[in-house]
C-alpha cells in the first residue's frame, strides 16, 4: 500500500505517537494541575453538604471495560468521604461494581482509619433495578437485610438510624450506564433525594438536561471529573491517580488536536496539487 | 397470598425441595407446552404478554390509594395501589425468567463451541479457550463462593483471600479478567486517533463547524486547554468568555442541552411505539412471525 493517509505506515506510526503520549506522562515527575468545572464542584458541595445524620448511597454500576474512568470517580469519591468522616453505602445493580468499590474502600480505609461498619459499608450487588428501589424508600434495611458478608446490618453501627429514603443525604451513580435514570425516576424522585452522577465521558452530553432541571445536582465528566476532584479534595497539585491519569489525557488530546491539524494540512495540499493536475 | 408464599425465603431442606419441584413443574410445563400446535402457543404467549404489561401499566397509571384502605390515624398519606404490593414479587418472575436466559446462553455457546473442538475445524483454539476461561473461572469462582459462605469478619476473609484459591481467584480476577477487560476498551483511543486524523476534514461548512466545536469541548474538558491555552484570561471581566472552558460550557449548556432534549423526546415516543406494538403482539419481523 503507498504511503498516503490511509497506509499501514501511517496507521503504525499514529499508534505508536498515541502510545507514547499515554506512557510518557507516567514517567514524568510533574502533572498538569486540572481546572475545576462547576459540576465538580457542585457535586464537592452536596457530599459536604450530607449531615452527620445521613447516609451517602454509592452506586457503583460498571464493570472491567471502564475502570479507567470509573475507578479514579469511585477512589476520589470515597477520598472526599472518608476525609470528611462522611457515612457512606456502597451498592451496585452490577455484579462488579461493588467488587471494584470494596477493593478501593478498604485500600482507602487503612490511609484515613475509616473501618468498616462504622463509616462505611458494603450492600453488595442487588438485582431487579425497579422493585429494590421502590422498596428502599420505604425500607432500606428490610430491603437488603445483610451486607455484601452477610452480616445482619442491624449489627453494623454504620447504619444507626438509617431507615428509608429520608435518611439518606445524597446518592451518587457511578456508571457507564444510563441506569443513573432508574434512580432518578425511582428513588431520587419520589423520595426526595439529592443526586449526583459519575458517567464516562462518552456519555456526559446526556446528562445536562438532568443538570439544568436540577434532578441531577452535580457530576464528574470522566477521567477529567475525577480529577478536578481530587483537586478539590486534595489541592491542585496532588499526585493522586485522577490527576495522574488526566496528564496522559491531555497529552492525547494534544496529540490529537495536532493529527487534525497536519490531517487537514495534508489534504488542502493534496486538493491543491490535483487542482494543478 | 400464593404468589407470597412461592417467593418467601427458604433454606436447607426445605429449599432444596422447592427447587427439585419447580424443575419438576418447569420440566412438566414446558412438556405440556410443547404438545399445543403451533397457533395454541403462539395465543398463550400473546396473553402472557398482554397481561404482564397491563399489570405494570395500571400498577404505574392508577392513583395511590385505588382500593387501598384509608391510612390510620398517625400514618401518612397512601402512597401506594392496589397493585403496588405485588411489584416486588412480579419481579421475581422477571429474573427468572433472565436467570432462565443466562443458561439457555451458557448452553448455546458451549454447543456452538463444542463442534469445531471435537472435529478440530479452523477457529478449535477459539473453543478452547472459551471451555478453558468458563470452567476455570467457574471453579474456583464456586470454590472462593463457598469458603466465603461463612464469613463474617474482615479478617475471616482476608484469610481467605490470602489462600490458594483466593490467590488463583485474584490472578484470574485482577490479573486476566480486569486488565483484559480494559485493555479492550482501551483500544477505542487507537481507533479514535485513526478517525481523527482522517475523518475531521475541512470538507464543508458543516464538516467546519463540527470540528471547531468539537476541538472547544475537548480543550474545554482536559487541564491543558484549561490551564495553559486560556488559563491566563481573568475571570470577571467582559472578555472572560474567551476562556475555553467557559465557551465549552456553553456549547455544552446550550446547543448540546436543545439537541439531547430533542433527541429524549424523539426517543421516547419511539420507545412508547415500540413497546405497544410488543405489548399488542402487533410487533412482525425475525423473531416475532416465526413458526413455533
Amino acid at each position: 500500500m503507498e504511503a498516503g493517509l490511509g497506509s499501514d505506515r501511517t496507521r503504525r506510526t499514529l499508534y505508536l505517537l498515541l502510545a507514547a503520549a499515554i506512557a510518557l506522562p507516567f514517567f514524568a515527575k510533574t502533572v498538569i494541575p486540572p481546572v475545576v468545572g462547576r459540576e465538580a464542584r457542585a457535586l464537592y458541595e452536596a457530599v459536604e453538604s450530607v449531615p452527620p445524620n445521613k447516609i451517602i448511597v454509592l452506586s457503583l454500576e460498571f464493570e472491567a471495560g471502564t475502570i479507567g474512568e470509573n475507578l479514579p470517580q469511585t477512589r476520589a469519591l470515597m477520598n472526599h468521604m472518608m476525609k470528611s468522616g462522611k457515612r457512606f453505602a456502597i451498592m451496585g445493580f452490577d455484579p462488579m461494581g461493588p467488587v471494584f468499590g470494596q477493593r478501593e474502600a478498604e485500600d482507602l480505609a487503612k490511609r484515613w482509619n475509616r473501618p468498616y461498619g462504622k463509616y462505611w459499608v458494603n450492600w453488595g450487588y442487588k438485582t431487579a433495578v425497579v422493585q429494590t428501589l421502590k422498596a428502599m424508600i420505604r425500607d432500606i434495611p428490610g430491603t437488603m437485610v445483610t451486607d455484601h458478608r452477610g452480616t445482619p446490618l442491624s449489627k453494623l453501627p454504620v447504619m444507626d438510624g438509617i431507615k428509608d429514603a429520608k435518611d439518606v443525604g445524597l446518592i451518587i451513580d457511578v456508571t457507564p450506564s444510563a441506569l443513573y435514570e432508574a434512580w432518578m425516576a425511582y428513588f431520587a424522585g419520589p423520595g426526595g433525594v439529592k443526586m449526583g452522577v459519575a458517567p464516562t465521558a462518552v456519555m456526559v452530553s446526556d446528562i445536562f438536561p438532568y443538570l439544568d432541571s436540577g434532578q441531577i445536582v452535580g457530576m464528574l465528566k470522566g477521567l477529567a471529573g475525577a480529577a478536578q476532584y481530587e483537586s478539590l479534595v486534595f489541592g491542585r497539585d496532588a499526585r493522586e491517580r485522577g490527576i495522574t491519569w488526566m496528564t496522559s489525557v491531555s497529552m492525547t488530546h494534544i496529540l490529537i488536536i495536532a493529527l487534525i491539524i497536519l490531517g487537514n494540512i495534508l489534504e488542502i495540499a493534496a486538493r491543491r496539487r490535483r487542482t494543478a493536475t | 397470598m400464593f404468589l407470597s408464599f412461592l417467593t418467601a425465603p427458604r433454606h436447607g431442606t426445605q429449599l432444596f425441595l422447592f427447587v427439585l419441584g419447580a424443575v419438576l413443574v418447569f420440566a412438566a410445563v414446558m412438556a405440556a407446552l410443547h404438545t399445543l400446535p403451533p397457533r395454541a402457543k403462539r395465543w398463550l404467549i400473546v396473553a402472557c404478554t398482554f397481561v404482564a404489561g397491563l399489570f405494570y401499566l395500571l400498577e404505574f397509571m392508577l392513583p395511590p390509594g385505588t382500593l387501598m384502605p384509608p391510612p390510620g390515624p398517625g400514618e401518612g398519606p397512601v402512597t401506594d395501589n392496589f397493585l403496588s404490593r405485588y411489584v416486588e414479587p412480579v419481579g421475581y418472575v422477571t429474573q427468572i425468567i433472565a436467570a432462565v436466559a443466562i443458561g439457555l446462553g451458557v448452553i448455546n455457546l458451549a454447543r456452538v463451541n463444542s463442534a469445531p473442538l471435537l472435529r478440530f475445524r479452523p477457529g478449535w483454539q477459539n473453543s478452547l479457550a472459551f471451555f478453558t476461561g468458563l470452567i476455570v473461572m467457574l471453579v474456583v469462582g464456586l470454590w472462593r463462593w463457598k469458603l466465603l459462605l461463612n464469613v463474617t469478619t474482615v479478617a475471616q476473609e482476608k484469610a481467605v483471600n490470602e489462600s490458594t484459591i483466593g490467590s488463583l481467584y485474584r490472578f484470574l480476577f485482577d490479573g486476566l479478567y480486569s486488565n483484559l477487560g480494559g485493555t479492550v476498551f482501551a483500544l477505542l483511543a487507537f481507533y479514535i486517533v485513526s478517525a481523527s486524523y482522517r475523518a475531521f476534514r475541512l470538507r464543508s461548512a458543516e464538516a467546519t463547524l463540527m470540528m471547531i466545536t468539537a476541538f472547544i469541548v475537548m480543550l474545554g474538558n482536559v487541564p491543558v486547554g484549561t490551564a495553559y491555552l486560556t488559563g491566563w484570561i481573568p475571570d470577571g471581566h467582559w472578555y472572560s468568555f474567551l476562556k475555553v472552558e467557559h465557551m465549552s460550557d456553553w456549547i455544552m449548556n446550550t446547543p448540546n442541552m436543545a439537541a439531547q432534549r430533542a433527541l429524549i423526546f424523539g426517543i421516547m415516543m419511539g420507545v412508547i411505539a415500540v413497546s405497544l406494538r410488543i405489548w399488542l403482539s402487533l410487533e412482525r419481523g425475525r423473531f416475532f412471525e416465526q413458526e413455533l
